[in-house]
């Protein structure tokens, strides 16, 4: 093989390599992938990147196991067949793979202005988001951020006669600055943009350095029971970690503090949480999923009950359960072919109360508004229990921002988290999951009853 | 293309300065996840080309072999960010040849994957001779690199690293409570590391830990006396002084530490470096991947911030010497300037007297993982283990605690450190690209952390 083309027929060939091999089932993932990026150092442009990714990966059910491998030299395909059969000796219970799908369409997956991005594209964007952040205030000190356009395309095939072609764009821009300096004088803020259509917004600047100069003189909240207004980042944290927990892997081996049988009251009547593959324009729509099953919107919390759970087609080899059209394989940007097929939120949504996010303040009352988290990976998913803490956080009072807090913790459980949300407001973005390859979209999110320790 | 060829392109497209990593990279690993298994042995190769045109930096990256369009598309990018940063830049040290080819007994790229199989089932067994030991994820991990780093000032560095991991993950559950434990043992060697002896004593002490969590309670929230045992201690080290002293951080303004080398910021015993040389610890690198030579860096000395990690870039900024610590994940990513093993050097106290002076805290044990706003100071970790104390005495086991605080108070209220050291647990460091780092020191008593439970 000369060069890796995502196109079916190439995949095709690499699922009969395969059979040809030894093996009873196979299925062949290839991908290029090219990423364009320029960064920000000290108010300043960095430099810019070029990166240029292909390969394939395959899975192979031999004697009813699957073994998995990949490779991104197209002469090493026949080595890394073998690797994947070599695996399969001593891999997991696996059957066969799907049969072609009846394909819906996804609307604002690929923008084609996104092939022909530069570099001077990306440094221009970031050159004027940070004008707009120094016309907020000169002392704003940009210390992070960049912005990337990534294109990818893919084709599928496995030995259940399917063969697909899928290709996607993503943009994305952030800001990270500091306004003074000192422990306990310097205030920070960020802001960030992803979207499928080539969108390098730069308000970001503006609002990464509103959100500094707003954050400077905090002062100690008050500890206790609080009500918490999470912007849109902070939320996805938790959410995530949610959605993590109602992965079929860990709640059929016990490891989740969900009940392992769906029916658990784990919310108030009015929360939903669900997965919405056919979101237009979503960071992870699609669809099928990366094992080729069929997309499908998936409850998992439907009435404030547990409905649903995510599940790969290696969680169905494995616990005999239907897949959910919910595998991503982890890597890259928006996916990668290193990365074995895992069951992760596509785009992951929450359905409560919706109203405008000046309303949603004006209904939260008494309460701290929390903008970034720091350690959600660091909760225990097994019980549920987080702590995180919070640097740019604010008090509310009867819906205005008054100022600014000191770093806090948020302490609580996934339970007490999910059954404290109110209501969510209409603004949503677009964001990346920082723990897993999951993707969501989510608003501001009011939650009652978070423990807050200063 | 030749790697020499390549560069002189590169100078003849217009670059200053140029550099070229290569690498191969044979992973392997081994997993038993609730008698379920799955190994997988995977390799590939690539190149990352950096260049310097103009003072602004450019980077390409693709797997495969190196072509031409790598320094074109380098270039292509430096050149567009050119005129919109610094001018000039200037990296200390020029280059030098270099050769640092381990040979381990047993690398672990040809290791059985069917014999680590065997060993995992082996110890799986051993996890569950507790009956209360509800689900156990075993799994061995090893990584092979080359790299050959070739730069145009004459730099010719060959080096290979060969890491090994084992990783548990141990549930335990008693009715409705549950508690889990992760224990790591891994070193920058051969497969011959993971004895037998050494991981059936590891998987032992994580099931240990994890039935344990069974009779804890939540731990108070507030203010009070911490003593961090030595795995939490090395955490505290990375988390809140390592990532602050990496020079990139300091010069971008994103670091408490700018402007405070040579001032007192913690008690005399309180010694902390970041050493690249202890031998087989996870973190340990012989050359970085600029091709200098890694040094041993003193951080803080005495109680007193001593200096930075530095890349060849930040070493010529601030007019300080190069001393090897720019890391990068693979050959698709920039070095950057990161940690290796970061400790604390022991003092003189006894735990027994630490914690004979407590009226009321906590003794923290193990991390779950920790994050740092370097910028304005907070930072979080998370104990795997704490144990509550009461009038000197350790009184109940308490699960799920954070610890918080901010980098620069918590260092100064450190007032005991005692006086055996070890290495804590090995593990992976994030700053956008994932690198295997080591920590550790003594146990260490802070007068006053925030301690914020679920």
């Amino acid at each position: 093989m000369r060069a890796f083309e995502p196109r079916k027929g190439a995949a095709r060939e690499l699922v009969d390599l395969a059979l040809r091999l030894g093996a009873e089932h196979a299925e062949a993932f290839v991908q290029s992938r090219s990423e364009l990026a320029a960064e920000v150092e000290r108010d300043l442009l960095r430099g810019a990147h070029a990166a240029e990714d292909a390969g394939a990966a395959f899975r192979v059910v031999k004697a009813g196991r699957v073994g998995f491998s990949f490779t991104a030299d197209p002469r090493g395909v026949k080595r890394a067949v073998r690797d994947a059969l070599q695996s399969a000796r001593h891999g997991r219970p696996g059957g066969g793979f799907p049969p072609p799908p009846r394909l819906r369409t996804v609307p604002g997956l690929w923008d084609p202005r996104a092939t022909r991005a530069s570099p001077g594209m990306l440094c221009d964007a970031l050159a004027h988001a940070l004008d707009r952040a120094h016309a907020v205030h000169r002392g704003f000190r940009a210390v992070g951020g960049g912005a990337s356009v990534e294109v990818e395309r893919s084709a599928l095939a496995n030995s259940s006669g399917l063969a697909l072609e899928q290709r996607g764009t993503v943009s994305s821009i952030s800001l990270y600055g500091v306004l003074g300096r000192g422990e306990g004088s310097a205030s920070t803020g960020h802001d960030s943009s992803a979207s499928r259509r080539l969108a390098l917004p730069p308000g970001v600047g503006e609002t990464a350095a509103r959100m500094a100069l707003a954050g400077q003189k905090p002062r100690r909240a008050r500890s206790g029971k609080r009500r918490v207004v999470l912007a849109p980042e902070a939320a996805a944290d938790l959410v995530e970690i949610c959605a993590r927990a109602l992965r079929v892997e860990p709640l059929q081996r016990g490891q989740s503090p969900f009940r392992r049988e769906p029916g658990e009251r784990v919310a108030g009547s009015a929360l939903g949480l669900y997965d919405d593959p056919f979101l237009a324009g979503g960071l992870g729509s699609g669809a099928v999923d990366d094992d080729g099953v069929p997309a499908r919107k998936h409850w998992l919390v439907r009435d404030g009950v547990r409905v649903g759970a995510l599940a790969s087609l290696g969680d169905s080899w494995r616990f005999g359960l239907p897949p959910t059209g919910s595998a991503v394989r982890p890597g890259g940007g928006t996916r990668g072919f290193r990365g074995f097929p895992v069951a992760a939120g596509r785009n992951l949504r929450l359905d409560a109360p919706r109203m405008a996010r000046g309303e949603l303040l004006d209904e939260a009352g008494d309460a701290v508004l929390v903008h970034d988290l720091l350690g959600a990976h660091t909760s225990n998913a097994a019980t549920g229990a987080f702590q995180v803490t919070s640097t740019v956080c604010f008090a509310v009072r009867r819906g205005e921002l008054v100022h600014a807090l000191r770093p806090l913790v948020l302490g609580g459980s996934l339970h007490g988290f999910l059954a404290g949300i109110r209501a969510a407001s209409r603004e949503e973005r677009l964001l990346h999951g920082s723990q897993s390859a999951a993707c969501l979209r989510l608003g501001s999110v009011l939650v009652d009853g978070m423990r807050v320790a200063a | 293309m030749e790697a020499k060829a390549l560069l002189g392109l590169a100078v003849r497209l217009g670059a200053s300065y140029a550099d070229l990593r290569l690498q191969t990279i044979v992973d392997a690993s081994a997993e038993v996840q609730d008698s379920d298994t799955r190994v997988q042995r995977t390799r590939e190769a690539g190149a990352g080309l950096r260049v310097l045109v103009d003072g602004a930096w450019g980077f390409a990256s693709a797997s495969g072999k190196p072509r031409t369009r790598l320094a074109e598309l380098a270039v292509r990018s430096a050149k567009a960010a050119a005129g919109r940063g610094e001018t000039r830049r200037a990296l200390a040290l020029r280059g030098r040849s270099f050769r640092a080819i381990p040979s381990p007994r047993k690398p672990p790229g040809n290791e059985d994957l069917g014999a680590w199989i065997a060993s995992l089932k082996e110890l799986e067994r051993e996890a569950r001779r507790t009956e209360e030991v509800s689900s156990v994820t075993l799994a061995f991990r090893g990584q092979e690199t080359t790299t050959r780093i070739v730069a145009s000032d004459g730099t010719d560095a060959r080096l290979a690293q060969v890491r090994v991991l084992l990783q548990s993950d141990v549930v335990a559950r008693r009715g409705s409570r549950r508690g889990s434990y992760r224990g790591r043992l891994g070193a920058t060697a051969g497969a011959e590391f993971l004895s037998p002896g050494k991981c059936r004593e590891a998987v032992r002490d994580a099931r240990d830990r994890a039935v344990r969590q069974l009779d804890a309670r939540a731990p108070p929230a507030g203010r009070m006396a911490v003593v961090a045992d030595p795995e939490l201690t090395g955490v505290f080290c990375h988390e809140a002084i390592g990532h602050a002293s990496e020079a990139d951080l300091v010069l971008a303004g994103e670091s408490q530490l700018d402007g405070m080398l040579g001032k007192r910021l913690a008690p005399e015993a309180v010694s902390i470096v970041d050493d690249p040389r202890i031998p087989r610890a996870y973190g340990s690198v012989v050359v970085d991947d600029e091709g200098v030579p890694a040094l041993r860096k003193p951080l803080i000395q005495k109680g007193v911030l001593a200096g930075f990690i530095h890349s060849r870039e930040t070493a010529a900024t601030l007019g300080m010497s190069a001393n090897g610590g720019a890391r990068a994940e693979s050959y698709a990513c920039e070095p950057l300037v990161r940690m290796t093993n970061t400790v604390m050097l022991p003092g003189s106290w006894g735990l027994e007297e630490m914690l004979e002076g407590i009226r009321r805290g906590v003794l923290a044990c193990g991390s779950r993982g920790g994050q740092v706003d370097t910028a304005k100071g907070p930072f979080q970790f998370t104990a795997q283990e704490a144990f509550l104390i009461e009038k000197g005495e350790l009184t109940r086991p308490l699960r799920d605690t954070a610890i918080s605080g901010t980098m620069l108070r918590t260092l100064g209220s450190i007032d005991a450190v005692g006086r055996e050291a070890r290495l804590g647990s090995p593990g992976l460091c994030g700053k956008g690209q994932w690198v295997p780092v080591c920590d550790g020191g003594p146990h260490i008593r802070i007068r006053q952390a925030v301690v914020g439970g679920a």
